[in-house]
Order: structure tokens, then C-alpha cells, then sequence
């Protein structure tokens, strides 16, 4: 079976240290796919890729010339954590839980909006992954990380990467059959 | 995990995250070795590693999704923005600064004893910074120039306008 990994690629790669606004304008498309993926919804993922790009404009002094869609993939993930923790440590803002309770399996409105041209289901199904899971399906299969680069990023051993993205591809086969 | 050198283990070796770093091509040598061996005689763990393989390949295909018109035009200039506005903010701290402490630093002229009024920042009614001052008194026809602190107050009154305006 070869499987090779396949990366997505936005634009040429940096010389050297771009301009945040550079970054914003080649890597735009890229940190909104990843955004998509993870929240599973328009309206999250656009908040999503703000917060991204203000973490980006801090972050990009320190930026050293390398992969940059690895790093951006790395901030986009972590941001979307960091909201999903927020989330839950206030539990008063319980209304996405109930209306997913309420319509359980009916697709978000805006994935007839999904240019993807693929099956809804397919998107559905990753955003019913827990999010830890998610994250670290996100990070191997749409942003293109190493096992090693996702535990770095997520700042926890690989065997547990492992274990996630296994678990993830699991849950979703059961959920695609 | 002790099934090294059978091709048909029991049904409790079975492979579990292994697949998936299989197909990630995440396995150590010898681990990868073991694996290979275990799938030669297990046709449970290979249907599991198709059904495996299929569920990564749909995560893969799932492809790059366009960023909605407008998104990342609109974050850059709110960001332009904030930023033209900070940074106008600085230039009027740093000229008031500036003209403050020369008036301090300045002796008076012997022939005005009267020192310059010092500008101050008030916030007015409708929440705008404005810079207020006494009436100037160098300018009193005497062809003298402007001091440096009615310059810098000048200065400050066209960086305000700029940002209020």
C-alpha cells in the first residue's frame, strides 16, 4: 500500500522572514482550511482564523524560516484548543451542546456552502471526532506533520499522537460505513 | 505485545495503533518488521488496515477549502488600522513629551518671564483626547518665532485631527 504524504501547498515558499501581511495574504486559504476542518463551521472558523492572525503578528518576530504552513498549522491548532478549553471551563455557554442534542446527525447548514464537492458527511463526521482526536488527525492528515512535529505541537508524547490519530481514524470509519 | 515470529497469533495480539502508524510510515524498523509479519497471517488486521487506510484517505481528500471574499482583506485592515492609530497615538505622546520638557529644561527669556502654557490632554464630552492650552502668549507681534513647544503643540493638534478626523 504507498502511501505518500501529501501536503498542501499555498504559494511559494518564504526566502526569508515575511511580512505579517504577506503571511496573511499567501497563507490565508491555508489557515482557514485547517480552521474549517477543526471547527467543522464557517462562522467558528473565521473567528478562528482572526484569532490565528493576531497570534501570527505576534508571533512572527520570533518566526524562523522553515516550514511555514508547519507553523501555522501548529498556531491554528493550538488557538482552537486554547477556545474549545475556554469553552469548557465556562459551562453557561451550553448552547452548541443542547442544539447538537436537540438535531443530532443533521448536517450544519453552511456544509451545503462546502466547496469541497464531496459528500457533507465526510466533514460531519471529523467534526463528531472529540477534539483532541481532531486536532491531532488535523495536524497528520490536512496540515502534513510528522508523528514527532504533532507531539511538539501539542505538547504531549508521541505515543499518545499515535494513539489519538488512531483512535480519530476509528471513530470515523465507524462513522462512514 | 510479545507476538514476535508468528505469523498467526492469537486472537488477543491483534493489531491496534500500530496500523495507523503503518500507514503513516511512523513505525520503528523492527516494530514495522513485526507488524508485516503479523498481516501476513491475519486477514482480520488487514481488513482493519483497509478500513483504516480508507478513513485516513478521506480526511486527505478532503482538500483545501477557499478563505470566504473578504475575510483576510478585512482582518488586515482593521489590523492596518489599530496599528496607523497606535502608533499616531505614540508620535502625539512622544511630541508632548518633547515640548514638556524643553519648557521645563528652558530657562525663560529674561524679556518673557511668563513661561509657556503647558498643553494638557482632556478628555472632552463626546470621549475625544484634545490638547488645551491657555491662550499663547508668544505670538504677541513681536516677529519673535513660535517656541518649540507651540510647534510641538501644533504638531500634536494635526496628529489629533488626523486620528479623529
Amino acid at each position: 500500500m504507498k502511501v505518500r504524504r501529501a501536503r498542501l501547498r499555498h504559494g511559494a515558499g518564504p526566502s526569508g522572514v515575511p511580512s505579517w501581511e504577506e503571511v496573511a495574504r499567501r497563507h490565508g486559504d491555508f489557515i482557514y482550511t485547517v480552521a474549517y476542518r477543526l471547527t467543522g463551521n464557517r462562522h467558528d472558523a473565521e473567528d478562528l482564523v482572526q484569532e490565528v492572525l493576531l497570534r501570527v503578528q505576534r508571533g512572527l518576530p520570533t518566526y524562523r524560516p522553515g516550514s511555514m504552513e508547519a507553523w501555522l498549522g501548529r498556531i491554528t491548532t493550538n488557538a482552537f484548543l486554547d477556545d474549545v478549553r475556554r469553552r469548557r471551563r465556562r459551562p453557561s455557554v451550553a448552547l452548541p451542546e443542547v442544539f447538537e442534542v436537540v438535531t443530532p446527525g443533521a448536517p450544519p447548514a453552511d456544509e451545503a456552502l462546502d466547496r469541497d464537492g464531496l459528500p457533507s458527511h465526510v466533514a460531519g463526521a471529523l467534526k463528531a471526532l472529540p477534539e483532541d482526536y481532531r486536532a491531532a488527525c488535523v495536524l497528520c492528515d490536512v496540515v502534513g506533520l510528522r508523528y514527532e512535529e504533532i507531539a511538539s505541537a501539542l505538547d504531549v508524547p508521541v505515543g499518545t499522537v499515535r494513539s489519538r490519530i488512531h483512535r480519530g481514524r476509528a471513530l470515523l470509519r465507524r462513522t462512514l460505513r | 505485545m510479545t507476538a514476535d515470529g508468528h505469523g498467526h497469533g492469537p486472537a488477543r495480539e491483534h493489531l491496534g495503533d500500530e496500523l495507523s502508524a503503518a500507514l503513516d510510515y511512523e513505525l520503528e524498523p523492527a516494530e514495522a518488521t513485526r507488524v508485516e509479519q503479523h498481516l501476513d497471517g491475519c486477514a482480520g488486521c488487514r481488513a482493519e488496515l483497509a478500513r483504516l487506510e480508507r478513513a485516513r484517505r478521506t480526511i486527505r481528500e478532503l482538500g483545501p477549502v477557499e478563505a470566504p471574499p473578504g475575510l483576510v482583506d478585512g482582518i488586515i485592515r482593521r489590523r492596518q488600522g489599530a496599528t496607523r492609530r497606535a502608533a499616531a497615538l505614540v508620535g502625539v505622546a512622544a511630541s508632548l513629551l518633547v515640548g514638556l520638557s524643553l519648557v521645563a529644561v528652558e530657562p525663560p527669556p529674561p524679556e518673557r518671564p511668563a513661561a509657556a502654557p503647558e498643553p494638557t490632554l482632556v478628555r472632552s464630552d463626546a470621549g475625544f483626547v484634545r490638547l488645551e492650552s491657555t491662550p499663547r502668549r508668544h505670538r504677541d507681534g513681536d516677529g519673535s518665532d513660535p517656541s518649540f513647544a507651540d510647534r510641538a503643540h501644533d504638531a500634536g493638534q494635526e496628529l489629533l485631527e488626523f486620528l479623529t478626523g
